[in-house]
């Protein structure tokens, strides 16, 4: 072989990932429709983001720099483009949500992933079960008609706010929204316990619970009425980790940590 | 690396639901093929942290090339390689405008890092930028065919598809390469 042999490849880092995922998804209701409230907070929280990782791009783009971007099949260029205005932008466009089973949707977030827990339903008669698949594991959950799959995180929990950030589904009643995280009790953690403290003032503990093989879950819901109006403005969803006697704080950020789901907007 | 038939099962659909302005079908195509496109683009800057940043492009120009999404073979991969193939060509060139900038700047403090991840991560990335330095000598094009078939593991199908160009020009531009690293080698042992 004449070819030099490139390093290993490597997955994109958990944190990386949900980062751009989320970007991702923010832009892409930005620019799909300004009408729902929900995409002002994420459209907001992707445009710092985006400022700040294409910003050297902008900055160094010169005059010999008219390079294509979208494959030659489709013949595009990098100079930004007026509004596609085949592109629905009416207020009332409906968000697609999911309604399938987990196992119907589970294939497009970690194919191969098989259950492992089920919390019984709840007095909402909402669902949440939890599939893994080697060192990774997604959150299903189905509740009010919509099945929620959360991205895929891992079965060793990092001490960081993507640990606890939350999926949001609004269920276009006034303005209820129902948050929901979860995830694995650390090995050897006593006392666990996961507080949630929302900008209401509530704070919604998690419920732990042990699978077949001893796996300890934790999973927590809260539907409440968020007022509307923007996000951002409001204050930031907290969250207290007990464990072993000692006790770590996260802030929720809007639209990053507060749209963990990967099979449908927020 | 393969792309196998149960890799795009439901990939019709999943463009067909881009088509329709589905955020999700983004979001679900960036979870399937984020990571072969993480490491396409790091094999085309040597660096991980802006692989991160042009894959984030990367998926941004497909939302905004959204009705232009198109299959091949069932498969959206080889034409997301060809969006990545421009978006990291141009990502490379202001990286090179950037590092002959930062070359006037006074050298900083060295600093010292024990964490075995960043070690990893700067290794991998001296490794790639030795691999790039030894095929510079290469025409772009020819290099761009390297990356998509001997390193994305593309079969020549999927290159042609991915860079619009005939099976034929990615064989003969392949083989080109392959002839020009050759006599490289040749070269430098002599």
């Amino acid at each position: 072989m004449t070819e030099p042999t490139p390093p290993p490849e490597r997955p994109l880092p958990e944190a990386s990932r949900a980062r751009i995922r989320s970007e991702l998804l923010a832009h892409a209701h930005e620019n799909r429709s300004r009408g729902p409230r929900w995409a002002v907070p994420l459209g907001a929280a992707a445009a710092v983001a985006l400022v700040a990782g294409l910003g050297y791009w902008a900055v160094s783009l010169g005059a010999d720099d008219g390079g294509e971007v979208t494959p030659a099949l489709a013949s595009s260029s990098v100079t930004p483009t007026a509004p596609d205005p085949t592109i629905p932008t009416s207020p009332s466009a409906p968000v697609k949500v999911a309604t399938g089973s987990c196992p119907h949707e589970l294939p497009n977030v970690l194919p191969g992933a098989e259950p492992a827990f089920d919390f019984p339903p709840g007095d909402d008669g909402g669902t949440t079960s939890f599939y893994v698949k080697g060192d990774r594991f997604v959150l299903c959950d189905i509740r009010n008609g919509v099945t929620t799959v959360q991205q895929p995180m891992p079965t060793t929990p990092k001490d960081d706010a993507t640990t606890y950030a939350v999926s949001s589904l609004f269920l276009g009643k006034g303005n209820q929204v129902v948050r929901v995280g979860g995830g694995v009790v650390p090995a050897g953690a006593a006392d666990f316990d996961v507080a949630y403290t929302f900008p209401n003032g509530h704070v919604e503990h998690a419920t732990t619970a042990a699978d077949q093989t001893g796996r300890m879950w934790w999973r927590m819901v809260y539907t409440y009425d968020d007022g509307g109006g923007n996000e951002l403005d409001k204050t930031p969803i907290e969250v207290t980790v007990s464990s072993s006697g000692a006790q770590q704080h996260f802030t929720l950020g809007w639209g990053i940590h507060t749209c963990a789901q990967a099979n449908h907007g927020c | 690396m393969a792309i196998g038939p149960t890799d795009h099962a439901d990939e019709q659909e999943l463009v067909d639901e881009l088509h329709g302005d589905d955020p999700s079908a983004l979001a679900a195509l960036f979870d399937r093929y984020g990571d072969r496109i993480h490491n396409h683009c790091f094999r085309h800057l040597a660096d991980w942290a802006e692989a991160e940043d042009a894959t984030s492009s990367v998926f941004l120009e497909v939302w905004r090339h959204r009705r232009r999404v198109r299959l091949h073979d069932g498969s959206a991969l080889p034409w997301l390689y060809g969006v990545a193939t421009n978006v990291c060509r141009n990502a490379g060139r202001s990286r090179r405008r950037y590092l002959r900038a930062v070359a006037r700047l006074p050298e900083p403090a060295a600093e010292s890092d024990h964490a075995q991840g960043v070690t990893d991560r700067v290794a991998s990335e001296a490794r790639m930028r030795d691999v790039l330095d030894r095929i510079g000598a290469l025409p772009a094009r020819e290099r761009e065919v390297l990356a998509l078939v001997v390193w994305a593991g593309l079969s020549y199908e999927q290159a042609a598809a991915a860079l619009d160009v005939p099976i034929g020009t990615v064989r003969s531009r392949l083989s080109r390469a392959r002839a020009r690293l050759t006599e490289a080698i040749q070269e430098d042992t002599r």
